[in-house]
């Protein structure tokens, strides 16, 4: 254990008893992170510089790209807002060693959501709009607005993560500042909770009330489509299986057993449940929607379903393969007594929703709505791409980093 | 729109987002405002030593918080509740009484000690000074971070590290020592060596005040203290027949992280060597250190 072949040359920066690789192997790691930032941030100074005409979106597809990997970064970072409510609301310790990873992946996936939201609303600069004026019956308002808060929510919950560094808890004021703000936590995870609840739920909204997309629109409740409710569950039921696959990926890259396997079977449970419970309540609004709301507005529900690139494959794909399956599989005993079953389930789960951000996204602007319109196709531009992947790299980058210098898994010395 | 921007008018939609809007940021700032305030009160109470000694004492692992009872074989194995601090635990205490029964009952049978009714060992260790290899004084009270403290009847006591300690940690290069007049309290930060290896704090054994320095460490102290209470019950610490088995504990402990794998085994006759570090220059000692002078 305290053995040391080469001690890092930032060794007094690590924390004790957590051998890490040297430094030199390190930024090896992170050069071609920063490679692919630069390529990106080049990418996005593209669409500053010359327009949205740089991408593949047009009138017809304003949503492209960009939109589908916020809404899937968005649901799989509800991992932390939800651990957050577990831990600190229902004090579920199990998720003790998870938490602070959680967090970090869960602010990576809304700072990085909200980088790629720059670029998309095409003019940054007047972004301040959406908060000065805010259209108060717009889902999208109480999107940007809540996003907002949770990013503050999400940063504040970083900070004691930071604090506990050892050579930053050397300072009395802000070891003791850490000591109080951690006693306090469970007021941030409840706001977070109330935030990410809403926001999440109103990404689905923002679908579920375009009545003039009848592939989207749903009935619901009051002023709320069923799809408010189906992105909460979706999104709580995927934050532990991604987080599942996150640990297990850090897990096989730095060789070391970071948490125990009770809080694998523990998130694995939670996930396979509450899928479970999506996709029973996303059968019954299919089956509403196939048979009474769209027939409404003059469609048959498979009319939808003409195009081969969205045939009928891909709702039986989003429900039965990658909804109800890894859903299955999750709670079943086998599958916790086997890592690589475990993390297939999770992958599946994973996918699932995310091609139901999908489908949501591209399937709805690509269908036909109008008799003398056509079936749209959309391609993002390698501008899109880069920019997408600049926020990848952000991500492993600030991970990387965190996972070095932070107590990302308290038990790591334990168990390493 | 907000109030006060022209066209905005009252209506459901802008009460129920003004109103969620406002309660989130009022209720975000303030418990940032009241964590403030608290931290702010924790240093007018002289409450950071406390709490510094709580988050280091979360973050030792089970083996290091044994319970002194369980490490001396008075009680079965027991993970300390109270932070090391034993003057007002009611287990200490009661483990206290039962043993100073039993060392009555011992006195009348055959002269010898045992603990008294604070659970303190006896003033004389049943050997000589001599523990293991290591020069165990029998006039000092030891801390389990391995700091020493040896009370002079004037109210001052002399501070300094355990004969183990100083082998384990060798000659400093630096040393952080803190101010004549720095109040200590028990479990607070005493003092930091560094070297080559890294750098560890040490614990204060004692409250009182800092009235002298010793740089050097020579004679075996680093700090004179004049301590809070003019005859101080110091029962907390470990000293007489507690300090062997404290030590075998010890031994072992660094015998497992020194032979990872190995089942720890203690040589007999053998000298323990004078600087450690030196002798083995690959062993990341600042983990070592870590873990034995309680540090996380």
């Amino acid at each position: 254990m305290a053995d040391v072949q080469s001690k890092p040359f930032d060794a007094s920066l690590l924390r004790r008893g957590t051998h890490k690789a040297p430094l030199s192997q390190f930024l090896m790691w992170l050069l071609p992170w920063f490679a692919l930032l630069g390529f990106g941030m080049f990418a996005s100074f593209l669409c500053f510089k010359y327009g949205l005409n740089q991408t593949g979106l047009d009138n017809r597809f304003a949503f492209g790209l960009w939109i589908f990997l916020d809404l899937a970064m968005i649901a799989f970072g509800a991992g932390a807002f939800f651990s957050g409510f577990l831990l600190y609301v229902l004090k579920r310790h199990e998720l003790k060693e998870l938490i602070n990873s959680a967090v970090v992946m869960g602010f990576i996936c809304y700072s990085g959501a909200i980088a790629v939201l720059v670029v998309d609303v095409g003019q940054p600069i007047r972004a301040w709009f959406t908060f000065y004026h805010p259209n108060v019956h717009s889902m999208l308002a109480e999107v940007t607005v809540c996003i907002t808060c949770y990013l503050i929510v999400l940063l504040i919950e970083y900070i004691p993560i930071m604090l506990k560094h050892r050579k930053l808890k050397s300072i009395p004021q802000l070891l003791v500042f850490e000591f109080e703000l951690h006693k306090l936590m469970v007021v941030f995870a409840s706001i977070g909770t109330f935030l990410s609840f809403f926001h999440q739920g109103s990404l689905g909204g923002l679908y579920g009330v375009l009545y003039g997309r009848p592939f989207a629109y749903r009935e619901g409740f009051a002023i709320w489509p069923s799809t408010f409710f189906l992105f909460i569950l979706s999104a709580i039921a995927v934050g532990p299986s991604f987080l599942i696959l996150m640990t297990t990926f850090v897990r096989k890259l730095t060789r070391k057993r970071l948490v125990g396997h009770v809080s694998y079977i523990f998130l694995a449970r939670l996930s396979g449940w509450l899928l479970i419970v999506y996709v029973l309540a996303k059968s019954i609004d299919t089956l509403i929607w196939l048979n009474r709301t769209a027939p409404a507005v003059g469609f048959l529900g498979f009319d939808f379903y003409t195009q081969p690139e969205f045939g009928t494959w891909i709702l039986f794909a989003e429900i039965a393969l990658f909804g109800l399956l890894p859903g299955m599989m999750l709670i079943s005993k086998k599958v916790h007594q086997s890592m690589p079953l475990m993390i297939t389930a999770a992958i599946l789960a994973c996918v699932g929703v995310a091609i139901n951000r999908y489908v949501m996204t591209i399937q709805t602007l690509a269908l036909p709505t109008l008799p003398f319109e056509g079936f749209a196709s959309y391609m993002p531009s390698w501008q899109e791409v880069g920019a997408f992947l600049s926020v990848l790299a952000y991500g492993v980058i600030l991970f990387s980093l965190s996972y070095r210098y932070l107590s990302l898994y308290p038990r790591e010395k334990e168990l390493g | 729109m907000f109030p006060g921007i022209y066209e905005f008018q009252w209506d459901t939609g802008h009460i129920v987002f003004i109103g969620a809007l406002l309660a989130v940021l009022s209720l975000v700032g303030l418990t940032l405002m009241a964590v403030l305030a608290k931290t702010v009160l924790n240093f007018r109470a002289r409450k950071v030593s406390q709490i510094e000694w709580q988050e280091e004492w979360n973050s030792l692992n089970k083996e290091a918080r044994r319970c002194r009872h369980a490490v001396t074989g008075h009680t079965d194995e027991r993970i300390c509740q109270r932070g090391f601090d034993c003057r007002t635990c009611a287990f200490n205490t009661e483990v206290g009484v039962q043993a100073l029964e039993r060392s009555k009952q011992d006195l009348s049978l055959d002269g010898s000690a045992g603990l008294d009714a604070d659970g303190a060992g006896a003033t004389q260790m049943a050997s000589n000074d001599i523990c293991f290899g290591y020069r165990m004084p029998s006039d000092l009270y030891y801390h389990r971070g391995h700091t020493t403290v040896q009370p002079a009847d004037d109210g001052t006591a002399l501070i300094g590290l355990d004969d183990f300690a100083s082998r384990l940690v060798g000659q400093p290069e630096g040393i952080e020592l803190p101010l004549i007049g720095t109040r200590l309290s028990v479990n607070g930060s005493g003092w930091r060596i560094t070297n080559r290896y890294g750098d560890v704090r040490f614990l204060s054994p004692i409250d009182g005040t800092v009235i002298e320095t010793n740089e050097s460490g020579e004679n075996g102290w680093y700090l004179k203290v004049k301590m809070a209470q003019a005859r101080p019950r110091l029962s907390y610490l470990l000293s007489g027949d507690e300090v062997r088995p404290w030590m075998l504990r010890e031994i072992e402990r660094l015998q497992g992280m020194l032979i990872p794998g190995e089942a720890a085994g203690l040589a007999d006759g053998g000298a323990p060597l004078d600087n450690l570090t030196r002798s083995y220059p690959n062993v990341d000692w600042d983990t070592v250190w870590g873990e034995m002078f309680l540090e996380g």
